[in-house]
C-alpha cells in the first residue's frame, strides 16, 4: 500500500531501515491490451474444442462448455485476455491443437 | 469397425487391418503436407515416406493432401488454402504482427505436427492380433492434435469451411468424388469423438 507521503517508485522505510520500492499500479489499458478469439469451424467436435479449453487454460468444465458453446452459437468467443506475449503462446498452442484462433488488440 | 474402449488408465483404441493402413497413409500424407518446403524451408531431420500405394483410392487420397509450390509465406500467405487453414493467421487485424509471428514460430509449429504425428505412428505399431492399440492418456492428446490436422486437411479440399458446407457433404450422391473422402472424415470424426469420450471418464 502506497504511502501518503510518498510518491509511486519513491522508497519506504522499513522496520530494519532498509527501503522497499513500491511497483506502480498497474495501467489497466497497458496489461490487458490484447485478447485471443477462438473462431466457429465446421470441423472440429464440439467435445474437442470443450476438451482444448479445459486442458490448455485449465479451466473448469462448465466454463470450458459455456465458451465452446459461444465460439458454436456466436460464431466466436474471448478466450483469454493478457499482455500480447502471452497472447502469442496461447494462439500458437491452440494452432497446435488445430482450433481456428486469431490474437486483436482490446478495443480502446 | 473402429472404436475406443477405456481400460484402466489406458485408451484400447481399435482398428481393423483396413482402417490401420488408411489411418497410417493418410497420416504420411499429412506428414508430406507439413514438410513441404514452401512453408518456409526443409525441416531437417524429418523422414516423410513416399506415396507408395497400388490401392487407387488411397492414392487419390494422398494426391488430395499434396499442396502446390508457389513463393512460400515470405511472398505473401501461405500458398494453399489447407496449409493456411492448418496454419491460421495469427492476427488479420495487424499484419506486421502476423508475419513477426510466423517468422517466429512456423518451423517450430510445422515440428510440432510432426512430432504429434510421429507418437500415433509409433503407437500404431504395438497394435495386438486383435487390432487393439492401447494408447496412454499423456499420449491421447498427440492422437487428437494429429487427427484433427488430418480432418482439418481433408476438409478443407473437400472446400467444407462454413456448418452449411458440411449439410451439403451429407447430401453426396455415391458416385461423387467427394463422396469416398467424406466417409473417411466422417469416420475419423467418429474415432476422435469416441476417443475423447474415454479421455474426457479417465479425467
Amino acid at each position: 500500500m502506497r504511502g501518503m507521503d510518498t510518491g509511486p517508485g519513491t522508497g519506504r522505510p522499513t522496520e530494519s531501515g532498509t527501503a522497499v520500492l513500491e511497483r506502480p499500479a498497474p495501467v489497466k489499458h497497458l496489461a490487458h491490451p490484447w485478447q485471443t478469439v477462438v473462431w466457429n469451424d465446421p470441423v472440429n467436435l464440439m467435445t474437442y474444442v470443450t476438451y482444448v479449453f479445459s486442458t490448455y487454460f485449465g479451466y473448469p468444465r462448465d466454463e470450458a462448455e459455456r465458451l465452446m458453446m459461444l465460439v458454436h452459437t456466436e460464431g466466436r468467443a474471448i478466450v483469454s485476455r493478457g499482455g500480447r506475449e502471452q497472447m502469442e503462446r496461447d494462439v500458437n498452442a491452440l494452432h497446435e491443437y488445430g482450433l481456428w484462433a486469431t490474437m486483436e488488440q482490446v478495443a480502446p | 469397425m473402429s472404436r475406443c474402449r477405456c481400460g484402466p488408465n489406458v485408451l484400447l483404441t481399435q482398428l481393423d487391418p483396413d482402417e490401420l493402413v488408411l489411418l497410417g497413409q493418410l497420416i504420411e500424407a499429412l506428414r508430406r503436407a507439413v514438410a513441404n518446403p514452401v512453408l518456409g524451408g526443409r525441416l531437417p531431420e524429418v523422414v516423410v515416406a513416399e506415396p507408395g500405394s497400388d490401392d487407387e483410392q488411397l492414392a487419390w487420397l494422398a494426391a488430395q493432401f499434396a499442396a502446390p509450390g508457389g513463393d512460400g509465406p515470405g511472398a505473401g500467405d501461405l500458398p494453399d488454402p489447407a496449409l493456411r487453414r492448418l496454419f491460421p493467421d495469427p492476427c488479420p487485424t495487424d499484419p506486421e504482427v502476423s508475419a513477426d509471428l510466423r517468422r517466429l514460430t512456423l518451423t517450430e509449429q510445422r515440428q510440432a505436427k510432426i512430432r504429434a504425428s510421429q507418437t500415433v505412428l509409433d503407437d500404431m505399431t504395438s497394435v495386438d492380433a486383435a487390432g487393439v492399440i492401447p494408447v496412454q492418456p499423456d499420449r491421447a492428446v498427440d492422437w487428437m492434435m494429429t487427427l484433427t490436422a488430418v480432418r482439418l486437411l481433408l476438409a478443407a479440399r473437400m472446400g467444407i469451411e462454413k456448418d452449411e458446407d458440411e449439410e451439403a457433404m451429407e447430401r453426396l450422391a455415391e458416385d461423387d468424388p467427394d463422396y469416398w473422402a467424406y466417409t473417411v472424415y466422417m469416420w475419423l470424426g467418429w474415432l476422435q469423438e469416441s476417443m475423447l469420450d474415454c479421455l474426457i471418464d479417465l479425467d
